[in-house]
């Protein structure tokens, strides 16, 4: 008698799709829901590796939306410094999802501005986004217009995009006691002062991300019914955990929540995907091989892998891609080259801006 | 005799004329010239030359030991027609005040696209506001020739004429932003005021091109156009009218 495991491709075995395979040569790991068009304004936002998906798409002709481009006559070096086109508006890196729900809740005014700036040295800080200004604002009223520039531009992204890229970070936030707000990172280690009495921990169960991707999603399908979410979950382990336990462990216990919730949303939603590119650096199949020593930090080779697979599962599953690059204008003329210049403005050394990393400084 | 602008406000009372006082730019100075040979422009000083070039020869123009050389034959023939006194060279002593008068310091580039950002809700914090007026002002020879003239005569007078937007509806223009179309005075005012107070660390005062003469955004109202032969499809250059009022503010400004 037949049963379902007979006559699957060769992908669904471990044997014909992993053990028989170059790790190299794997194939077919994604099977995208969704088109991504080259015409197709892309939002990118999320946490450290996000910005390599980004870069990737901007350099490969992809409209890349930066919503909050760098101001003219801003030398690319001090576009980089000052966080201009890393991601789509400068919020800087978003590391979990409360904090996306939060950027939006404040877009849409469906969140009141909880009026929480940090001081330090006579400068000012924004505790959604402590790196944003090298040296901090002047005033809370310059911090306040910047943060509204930056609502603005979110409301602009989302409204006008076709595809919006997150990149799930981390599950380990702080937030304030009394109002809630998460921060993006914990007070006192980019900027602010850590007080035990008002700054508390949060370690994301399962269900609170969930929880709030469902309610960011259900915020975009109201603000722009046809965008498309395309999900991934960063490669890159904490660089440390305050949920005592080890960083190991605390890494595996973060990315499993994220990789479930993200899985489960493409599986609920028709508008939603997965883009594996985790379990392209992750998996024990590839050894490692996309880590630097560190063995947190992708080196490029991972991430041109990561973004070679996503382009070919795209081309495998809806042809060779249409847009300004296939009529022959190489990048797609213009507008395309403009953005090319602003990636290229932006990448700078190439190396992505983490603020997360900052943590490593009190590492014993 | 007075000056339109002087019959216009007697009571003012005008500044003391410097005493001697070098225009110096391109192609810019040409309209001055015209004001000057009309009759336009207010007294500033007792003693006026002009000092410059235009095209290729400007470019020439070399900057040593707080001198301004002519680098080649060509911008030397120039420079001495344009001088008409025989200076085949301009040092920063040679003068109590210089007016830099376009120069290449062109406003039609830096306040539009900023004007773009700021209609469309962007914000630029200070620091970002300090680092493109920087960058725009240093990244002009003639700019950086001012500072180095502030730096070795402190005192001296000098003030800065950017070339100013282009003329709506003549010629043209390279480039448009719709997205400055509905630029306000307010708005024009915060940029001017970036480059304002760059310009003051450097003992530069920048004098601006006055509100009635912009329209629509970032344009120069046409009636503010070159009238002169061969120049109907110019946004670039300017009228005498237009050059004589920008010498009214800069005795204004010497009024302090």
């Amino acid at each position: 008698m037949a049963h379902p495991y007979e006559n699957l491709p060769a992908t669904a075995y471990w044997k014909t799709g992993v053990a028989e395979k170059n790790p190299l040569q794997l194939s077919g790991l994604w099977t995208p829901k969704f088109q991504v068009p080259m015409d197709a304004p892309i939002v990118t936002a999320g946490s450290c590796f996000a910005q390599h998906i980004g870069r990737a798409l901007g350099a490969r002709g992809y409209q890349w939306f930066d919503a909050e481009p760098a101001p003219a006559w801003l030398a690319p070096e001090d576009a980089r410094a000052y966080n201009y086109g890393i991601f789509s508006f400068r919020t800087g890196n978003i590391y979990t999802a409360r904090t996306l729900l939060q950027w939006l809740r404040l877009a849409f005014d469906e969140m009141q501005d909880p009026g929480e700036w940090w001081h330090h040295k006579g400068r000012v800080y924004d505790p959604l986004r402590p790196a944003i200004e090298p040296e901090g604002f002047e005033s809370e009223t310059e911090a306040r217009a910047s943060r509204a520039a930056t609502l603005a531009a979110i409301r602009r992204a989302v409204e006008r995009a076709g595809i919006f890229v997150f990149t799930l970070g981390l599950t380990e936030s702080w937030r304030n006691a009394e109002s809630g707000l998460e921060y993006a990172m914990c007070p006192g280690t980019l900027a602010g002062t850590f007080d035990p009495e008002r700054h508390v921990f949060h370690n994301h169960r399962h269900s609170d991300v969930l929880a709030d991707m469902e309610t960011t999603l259900a915020l975009l399908k109201v603000k722009a019914p046809d965008l498309k979410v395309l999900l991934t979950v960063s490669p890159v382990p904490l660089t440390a955990t305050a949920s005592g336990d080890h960083v190991l462990t605390a890494t595996s216990y973060s990315k499993s929540v994220l990789r479930g919730v993200a899985g489960e949303l493409a599986q609920v939603h028709d508008h939603v995907d997965y883009f594996p590119s985790y379990e392209i650096i992750t998996h024990p199949v590839f050894r490692g091989m996309f880590y630097a020593p560190n063995q947190r930090s992708v080196v490029p080779e991972g991430v041109e892998v990561v973004m070679s697979k996503f382009f070919a599962d795209q081309e495998a599953a809806f042809g060779p891609a249409k847009g300004r690059r296939g009529k022959g204008t190489k990048g797609g003329g213009k507008a395309a080259r403009k953005l090319r210049t602003a990636w290229k403005a932006a990448r700078g050394d190439e190396d992505v801006k983490c603020e997360e990393e900052m943590l490593n400084a009190f590492a014993r | 005799m007075p000056s339109p602008a002087e019959r216009a406000a007697p009571l003012q009372r005008a500044p003391a004329p410097l005493p001697s006082l070098c225009i110096f730019g391109d192609s810019h100075i040409a309209s001055v010239k015209h004001a000057l040979d009309r009759g336009l422009l207010p007294r500033v000083t007792d003693h006026l030359e002009f000092w410059g070039a235009y095209g290729p020869a400007f470019r020439a123009l070399e900057f040593r030991d707080n001198t301004i050389l002519p680098g080649d034959a060509a911008a030397r023939e120039m420079v001495c027609r344009i001088n008409g006194a025989g200076r085949e060279a301009l040092g920063g002593g040679d003068f109590a005040g210089y007016l830099f008068y376009g120069a290449r310091l062109r406003m039609a580039d830096f306040m539009p696209p900023l004007l773009e950002t700021l209609c469309a809700g962007g914000h630029l914090s200070a620091a970002v506001q300090r680092k493109v007026a920087r960058r725009f002002l240093r990244g002009t020879k003639a700019y950086r020739i001012a500072c180095a003239f502030a730096r070795a005569t402190p005192g001296l007078t000098i003030a800065f004429v950017p070339a100013p937007l282009l003329t709506r509806g003549v010629g043209s223009p390279g480039r448009v932003y719709p997205g400055a179309d509905g630029a306000t005075a307010e708005q024009r005012d915060a940029i001017r005021g970036w480059l304002d107070r760059e310009a003051a660390q450097d003992g530069i005062r920048l004098l601006h091109q006055p509100e009635e003469t912009i329209t629509a955004g970032y344009w120069t109202d046409p009636a503010w156009a070159s009238d002169e032969a061969g120049q109907e499809d110019d946004p670039v250059h300017k009228n005498a009218a237009f050059a004589a009022r920008m010498v009214e503010v800069f005795r204004d400004s010497l009024a302090g």
